[in-house]
């Protein structure tokens, strides 16, 4: 029921029901630009907009969706679009999720199996007893064994199926070396020209000898401050790669800087790289 | 530009920041394809046309801004659509890698939460937002609340932007 379709629908999830209807691009034209009226002035609906969301992409991804909302879901979050990718990062949570969900109902076996070892008894107990008593516990044992192994399995699995289904899909990629302290004082910055359809450009950053934090933060920050973009980056045999999507760059001068990860100010002697997008 | 600060327009640092998130999200649901260009472009017309001395009539410097995007989304929507992609595109290993590097890095922020935090969260993500309310005992406004606070910290692990709400 709920986000996975219902006809009859309580007062209370009215709201819910008009929201999963805009998301999916099935809401009356006059009824959304209401609704987007709203959400532009309310916080709070905003916000509920975009749990409804997430939540409609849990659904789909438990399996709770079925028939026209599954087909309509499909159609609306598919691909390289910016819906598909959200499902892709949805995916990374729920996956994250299971991993975690997974280890805690593990360690409730363990502590069943501790509370079995109370039958095997050998004070008084009969021959018969003890037999049975100690089959019973190594079957649980071997039962909790097989559990754990079939949950791994399970989990690398469905880690090996979303490689092979990232293989299927090409993307689009532009790759560029950067190479660290340029300024625009210095020497004219990097000039980039990317490729129509272009779908991700790829930033090898050079580094000046070793890399002196295990993982960066890496911010884009247009030639005004304005912060377009952010992710994690890791050091790999001198260099790191930054991977971002085509579409946060217009034409343009950027700085990309690096912060150790998790500190809130850039480290004092951590590198710079400066580039100008000069058209696509 | 400092926070706190009034530009034009009478909006802050962390205001434009909030717009920038909606507008991305007003386009995104809109369907198009570069909705950080669309809202980046909307923000720079509106500067734009209050620096030439248009006054701001909204109550709402929003719903100024919403009135542009809107006006841009009628533009995108009569582009020619894009191009489909060349035959010489291909899969991407290093993507792949990330993308694993990336759950791990998400578990490890989901290990550093709160005990009772993960186990929202998760049976949140895992049960749906009805069963888990159930569960804990809250409203669902009241879920929702709670797991966009818990998203917000785990964004501030993973040094995301605050948008992934």
């Amino acid at each position: 029921m709920g986000l996975g379709g219902n006809n009859r629908v309580p007062p209370d999830r009215r709201d819910e029901t008009s929201m999963v209807a805009y998301l999916l691009g099935q809401l009356p034209e006059d009824e959304a630009a209401e609704l987007e009226s709203s959400f532009f002035l309310d916080e709070g609906l905003f916000a509920a907009l975009c749990s409804v969301e997430a939540e409609l992409i849990h659904a789909y991804l438990r399996g709770e969706l079925t028939g026209p909302r599954l087909r309509r879901f499909e159609e609306v979050y598919s691909g390289s679009t910016p819906r598909g990718r959200r499902l892709a990062a949805e995916r990374e949570w729920f996956e994250a999720a299971k991993l975690v969900s997974g280890e805690k109902r593990t360690g409730g076996a363990v502590t069943r199996t501790r509370w079995w070892r109370g039958f095997f008894s050998t004070d008084g107990a009969a021959p018969k007893f003890a037999m049975v008593s100690a089959s019973l516990i190594a079957a649980l044992v071997f039962g909790w064994l097989a559990h754990r192994i079939i949950g791994v399995e399970a989990a690398l699995s469905s880690m090996r199926a979303d490689l092979a289904a990232r293989g299927g899909t090409p993307q689009r990629v532009a790759s560029f070396v950067l190479t660290p302290g340029q300024t625009r004082g210095d020497s004219a910055p990097k000039r980039i020209l990317l490729p129509g359809n272009t779908a991700l450009v790829r930033f090898e950053l050079q580094l000046d000898g070793p890399a002196k934090q295990q993982a960066y933060t890496a911010t884009l920050r247009a030639v005004d401050g304005y912060e377009v973009w952010s992710g994690s980056v890791f050091p790999e045999k001198g260099t790191m790669t930054a991977t971002l999507p085509a579409g946060v760059l217009v034409r343009n001068d950027y700085k990309l800087t690096l912060e150790a990860r998790g500190a809130h100010a850039a480290v004092a002697d951590a590198p710079s790289y400066v580039f100008s997008v000069v058209g696509r | 530009m400092a926070s706190g600060d009034r530009p034009q327009g009478g909006m802050t640092e962390a205001e434009f920041k909030g717009l920038d998130v909606k507008l991305r999200r007003y386009f995104e649901w809109n369907r198009c394809g570069s909705p950080e260009d669309l809202a980046q472009d909307t923000i720079l017309r509106g500067l734009k046309r209050l620096a030439e001395g248009q006054v701001n009539y909204a109550e709402n410097p929003y719903s100024y801004f919403l009135g542009i995007a809107r006006n841009v989304l009628r533009e995108e929507r009569k582009k020619p659509r894009a191009e489909a992609a060349l035959d010489e595109d291909w899969p991407d290993r290093r993507d792949q890698l990330n993308a694993v590097q990336w759950r791990i890095l998400l578990r490890e922020c989901l290990d550093q939460l709160d005990p009772k935090e993960r186990d929202l969260i998760v049976r949140y993500t895992l049960d749906g937002a009805e069963k888990a309310a159930n569960q804990c005992g809250l409203t669902q406004n009241a879920l929702r609340i709670r797991v966009s606070r818990i998203r917000g910290k785990i964004a501030l692990c993973l040094r995301g932007p605050a948008d992934s709400v």
